[in-house]
């Protein structure tokens, strides 16, 4: 009878593999959350006539109060500048769907993405019907591929780091640390 | 093939992938359809035109890649851009000639930026 013996070198190793495989899997699946979320973010008003959409949910922030400083500048500062806001959350979350995607300066795009998702739980964590754990594990997924620099794992991060390396140029090293 | 150029032709499969797949889900809409076929659950759309215009310039990009030839894989990024800047222009409106929305920007801007940045490091590489 043959017994098969895997060194802890080989257990390390193939522990390193599932790692990377999980932190291609969240930053993709991130990726196309965003990807499909920001087909709905509709110009020119945004939903703001129809009182919908992105409109509706951005609302939730004052009708269903989270923290109020936020509900503050909701109030004051978003909704009568509606559409500059709507303009900035489509440009950001396609922004994050294309960059999460490519695994291109993936450490700073995980960051935009928990600044993104801590927003969107602030607006809606207390509207009726919503499951506040989904926006906890947006939060907790971007800070994850953050801390492990998803893009390395089968990114563009992984491919252009060694140029940014030999370059000494200010936006190589900007890259490095967006990476 | 050297390691940019490998990541160059998988950026251009994968948007001529996408425009192959948006080509079949269109078909039957017209040519210029407001709104375009659904690319599966991803929210990305595009009638028959923009799905022709994707597959080329993946079909562009790929030959790039494969050929050696930068200024290719630089025009398909640019093509791509353009087709960003047509999202921004003309979703959400009555004229929407390439049947785009937000998701469609958002694919747009990949392919763009992934094309654009690998072509131009590996020119600085070089």
């Amino acid at each position: 009878m043959s017994v098969t013996r895997t060194s802890p070198v080989g257990l390390a190793g193939e522990a390193n593999r599932a790692g990377g495989v999980a932190f291609f899997v969240t930053r993709i699946v991130l990726a196309l959350l965003w990807i499909q979320n920001s087909g709905w973010k509709t110009p020119p008003d945004f939903g703001q006539s129809a009182e919908a959409g992105l409109y509706k949910f951005t609302r939730f922030a004052v009708e269903h109060e989270v923290f109020a400083p936020y509900a503050f500048v909701v109030r004051e500062l978003i909704l009568p500048n509606f559409t500059i806001f709507g303009w900035f959350v489509l440009v950001v979350e396609a922004s994050l769907g294309a960059f999460l995607l490519l695994g291109l300066a993936t450490r700073l795009w995980a960051l935009v993405g928990v600044a993104q998702s801590l927003a969107i739980a602030l607006s809606v964590l207390n509207a009726p019907g919503e499951w506040s754990w989904a926006y906890y594990l947006m939060i907790v997924a971007h800070l994850a591929i953050f801390a492990a620099a998803a893009g390395r794992y089968w990114g563009l991060d992984a491919v252009l780091r060694p140029s940014w390396e030999r370059s000494d140029s200010r936006l190589a090293r900007l890259l490095l640390k967006a990476s | 093939m050297d390691v940019m150029r490998r990541a160059q032709a998988v950026v251009a499969i994968v948007a001529l992938i996408a425009g192959v797949v948006s080509l079949i889900v269109s078909l039957g809409l017209p040519l210029t359809a407001p709104r375009g076929g659904a690319l599966g659950g991803t929210g990305i759309t595009f009638n028959l035109l923009g799905a022709a215009l994707v597959s080329v310039l993946g079909l562009i990009a790929l030959a790039g890649a494969l050929l050696r030839r930068r200024p290719l894989v630089l025009a398909a990024a640019a093509g791509f851009a353009l087709i960003a800047v047509q999202v921004l222009l003309q979703f959400g409106r009555s004229t929407n000639l390439l049947g785009t929305r937000g998701s469609s920007l958002s694919f747009a801007l990949g392919a763009a930026a992934g094309l654009g940045v690998l072509a131009l490091w590996a020119r600085r590489d070089a």
